[in-house]
């Protein structure tokens, strides 16, 4: 069992910052959304640190909350789009600067997009380099499911990223540049 | 371009990320004192009131049904009144205990199927507390007025009004289920109102178990 301190716990958000604003970033296009589930998420993280179990890696630990934040915020958005969570200012400022103009970020995003939540877990975690007992870890499943979706999200993804590239590229150059 | 072409993408996304994020630890330590504490008591300091209410609901209707277990008009009222009582208490329970245990570090399948099933629980709870509210409030009130006065109210109102007041809750139960599954897709609707027309219209309830359904579909190995 882990105890840290607010400290320790900054140095544990300055290590995995990148992670978290990763998985905030797949669920949630919108800014406004963006900051209330990397808010969500730290609470979380902070709520959840006496049972963290150093058997696992902080990072399996750090995704399962992530994603588990995020897909419980997306549905609940999902159901209330019109709902806006009432912060007095953000409480949690991470500064970001991401002025992503890199088309083929862009479209692997709208690909993601596309894909149903938990999917979309299963490929952030692929394209983190998970291997796939860790994917099976974080998510709860088999590993051998995670190699049947994978291999089955990425004949989708093939597909649909091939049908945007030709006919989008201009399109996506107004939209990021 | 294939999935594994995108890690290299996505690699580059994440050091982006990285190089251009700074916390604001002022800001972490103000939030961390001020939302974590309050975030979460609301929700358990309700649920303990209504159980603390549910319990005190099935104390006042034994106590009636035990000087009248002959009668059967008390038999169906306060009798029926405690069985939904104790259903909706523990549900109610059931509610604060398993949300004072949710651990959002479980796997992602598991802490999202915990999360439905209290989400499942509280439409019921919700459901049938108003349920119980407009078909049977008359008789309700009746049975809680003996049991705190002592007075018999229950055997001085005429049965054929009281049948006639429970007909009118389900005449309003049927119109207000018909205009919450017409407005259910409304976006101008207060949290309240929002709850109250998906329960109504049983579109959370649905909602809830196709989650579970897809969940489901997720864990096989097809």
């Amino acid at each position: 069992m882990l105890s840290m301190n607010i400290d320790q716990f900054t140095n544990l958000l300055q290590r995995h910052k990148g992670l978290i604003h990763k998985v905030a970033y797949a669920y949630c296009r919108d800014a406004t959304d963006r900051d209330d589930v990397i808010q969500e998420i730290v609470m979380q993280l902070w709520r959840s640190r006496y049972r963290y179990d150093d058997r696992f890696q902080e990072t399996t630990w750090i995704y399962r909350i992530a994603i588990n934040v995020a897909v419980s915020f997306h549905r609940r958005e999902r159901r209330h789009r019109e709902r806006r969570t009432s912060l007095e200012g953000p409480a949690i400022t991470i500064a970001a600067r991401v002025a992503d103009s890199n088309p083929d970020l862009e479209r692997l995003m709208r690909s993601i997009d596309d894909l149903e939540e938990l999917n979309k877990a299963l490929v952030l975690l692929y394209l983190d380099g998970h291997d796939h007992a860790s994917i099976a870890d974080v998510l709860g499943i088999s590993v051998s499911n995670v190699g049947t979706k994978l291999q089955r999200i990425k004949n989708k993804l093939r597909a649909a990223v091939d049908q945007r590239q030709p006919s989008n590229s201009m399109g996506e150059t107004h939209a990021t540049g | 371009m294939q999935l594994d072409d995108m890690k290299q993408t996505w690699t580059g996304h994440g050091a982006n990320f990285e190089r251009s994020l700074a916390i604001n630890e002022c800001l972490l330590r103000e939030m961390l004192l001020r939302k974590v504490r309050s975030a979460f008591v609301p929700f358990q300091v309700l649920r303990l009131l209504e159980v603390a209410f549910g319990i005190a609901t099935i104390v006042a209707a034994m106590t009636v049904l035990s000087n009248h277990f002959t009668d059967p008009r008390y038999l169906m009222i306060a009798g029926g009144l405690s069985v939904i009582a104790w259903y909706v208490t523990g549900l109610c329970a059931y509610l604060w205990y398993e949300t004072a245990t949710i651990d959002y570090a479980d796997p992602v399948t598991a802490l999202q199927r915990h999360i439905e099933r209290i989400r499942l629980a509280e439409y019921r709870a919700f459901k049938w507390a108003l349920l119980l509210g407009i078909i049977a409030w008359l008789p309700i009130a009746l049975i809680l007025f003996e049991a705190l006065t002592g007075i018999d109210a229950l055997a001085r109102v005429n049965l054929a009004w009281l049948i006639g007041n429970m007909l009118f809750g389900f005449l309003c139960l049927g119109i207000g289920q018909v205009l919450a599954r017409r407005y259910v897709e409304r976006t101008d609707l207060t949290p309240w109102g929002r709850r109250l027309v998906e329960t109504l219209s049983d579109h959370a309830v649905r909602s809830a178990t196709q989650h579970l359904t897809e969940l489901a579909q997720f864990d096989r190995n097809e």
